[in-house]
């Protein structure tokens, strides 16, 4: 990958990358340090990155140096899913699909947002997360199981 | 082969429709063995998609793009201290070594006078000589003599590893010998070193503090030392320690002992 290239990743694949990181860590802090922390890396490892699989590269990068940040760590899976806050101040289905996301186990959360917000594939997703394909099957059908069961309990509640 | 641990995968592939025909019969067979499993295909929504929050955008993109600056990454800010200490150390090169990096010091020079002060290994030695004894000592001391010298091929072969008896001359000066070439010998808190290829009586390199070093694997001169002379010395150290490792330890231990602690120091001259 050139300078140039690696420039044309910083400003296609930056945004995307904070996101990712931002929802998995629940902190802006964090995620800008480990997204700059991804950069550096990319950018010492620059000539060894074909430009076409950087994007790939700079997650699985980001996912691996956050596996490795201490908060991340210090962060707990919630033991129960649903139940504990006050749904009826959500307006619309995005925020409460927003709270369902923060209440995934850390690596549904992982999994469902580079196939969602990414498109990744289940195979790339494997592939960043390493974890095999199958896995990553199972990991997104519990995720979608869990939104749904949890916007179905608002609807009740509603 | 779809087991109570796998078949949600399968379940996944099913409803997107990706499921070979012989899977989708293992699947059917696996729900009707297992009919509390069959409930999740109606609790999978696949409309439940999330969508990104574009608020979310990383505004300081020029600081990733190096520009001459660089980013500090996380572990560099634990390494800023080293990086401070080798800064003073190379500026402790330039202040105390480089004045002697182009100058052969001879035994007369006011430097070496200063600073010569005889450590007395050798047991039966008990007396400390005199400053002006030392060095008149040092002049008339016959170093590997210049009859050695010219007999000692410039290139040493391996069947010299082991010092002969008499390429050890100089009994009273403090010395170790890590190979047939290379003495280490120790003035106070200098610790001198030459090749006897080298050696004159003339001819004396003097660097403070430890002269070599050893990692695991390999040996090193100190780093504390950069001069050309150090820098030949440093190949020549290097391609014989292996062959003379014994003594090679012998004169590190050495070293390590006295470098610190040196139990000379008391005997220096007032």
């Amino acid at each position: 990958m050139t300078e140039k290239e690696y420039k044309l990743c910083v400003d296609n694949f930056a945004d995307a990358v904070l996101r990712f990181l931002v929802k998995n860590t629940k902190d802006m802090d964090s995620a800008k340090d480990i997204l700059q922390d991804t950069f550096v890396k990319l950018w010492e490892k620059k000539e060894g990155v074909d430009f076409l699989k950087a994007k790939s590269y700079i997650f699985t990068t980001a996912y691996h140096t956050m596996i490795n940040d201490i908060k991340y760590n210090a962060q707990k899976d919630s033991l129960t899913f649903s139940q504990t806050t006050d749904k009826n101040k959500y307006s619309d289905l995005k925020d409460v699909l927003n709270e369902a996301l923060d209440r995934l186990p850390k690596v549904q959360k992982a999994t469902i947002l580079l196939r969602d917000y990414e498109g990744y594939a289940y195979k790339e997703i494997a592939e960043i997360l390493s974890l095999t394909e199958e896995n990553v099957k199972i990991n997104i059908f519990r995720a979608r199981v869990k939104l749904k069961d949890y916007i179905g309990s608002i609807d009740r509640i509603i | 082969m779809i087991t109570k641990d796998n078949y949600q995968a399968y379940l996944l592939d099913f409803l997107e429709g990706n499921l070979s025909s012989e899977n989708k019969r293992e699947l059917e067979l696996f729900l009707e063995k297992n009919p509390q499993f069959a409930d999740e295909l109606k609790a999978y929504d696949e409309s439940l998609f999330l969508s990104p929050d574009l608020g979310i955008k990383f505004e300081d993109k020029e600081s990733l793009m190096h520009k001459k600056r660089f980013i500090f990454p996380i572990w560099a800010k634990y390494s800023s201290s080293a990086a401070v200490i080798l800064l003073l150390i190379g500026f402790s090169f330039t202040l105390f070594l480089n004045p002697y990096s182009e100058t052969n010091i001879t035994i007369d020079s006011p430097i070496a006078q200063n600073t010569s002060k005889p450590i007395i290994i050798e047991e039966n030695i008990t007396e400390e000589p005199q400053q002006e004894n030392l060095i008149e000592k040092m002049k008339n001391t016959s170093f590997p003599s210049k009859e050695a010298q010219t007999t000692t091929p410039k290139v040493v072969s391996q069947t010299q590893t082991e010092p002969k008896a008499n390429d050890i001359i100089i009994e009273k000066e403090p010395r170790i010998i890590l190979s047939n070439s290379l003495v280490v010998y120790e003035v106070d808190n200098l610790i001198s070193y030459t090749v006897e290829d080298d050696w004159k009586a003339d001819k004396v390199y003097e660097v403070d503090n430890l002269i070599v070093y050893k990692d695991n694997t390999n040996s090193y001169l100190s780093p504390y030392m950069k001069n050309k002379h150090v820098a030949n010395l440093a190949n020549k150290i290097e391609d014989r320690v292996d062959k003379t490792q014994d003594s090679f330890n012998n004169a590190l231990a050495y070293i390590q002992e006295n470098i610190n602690n040196n139990p000379f120091s008391k005997n220096k001259p007032k």
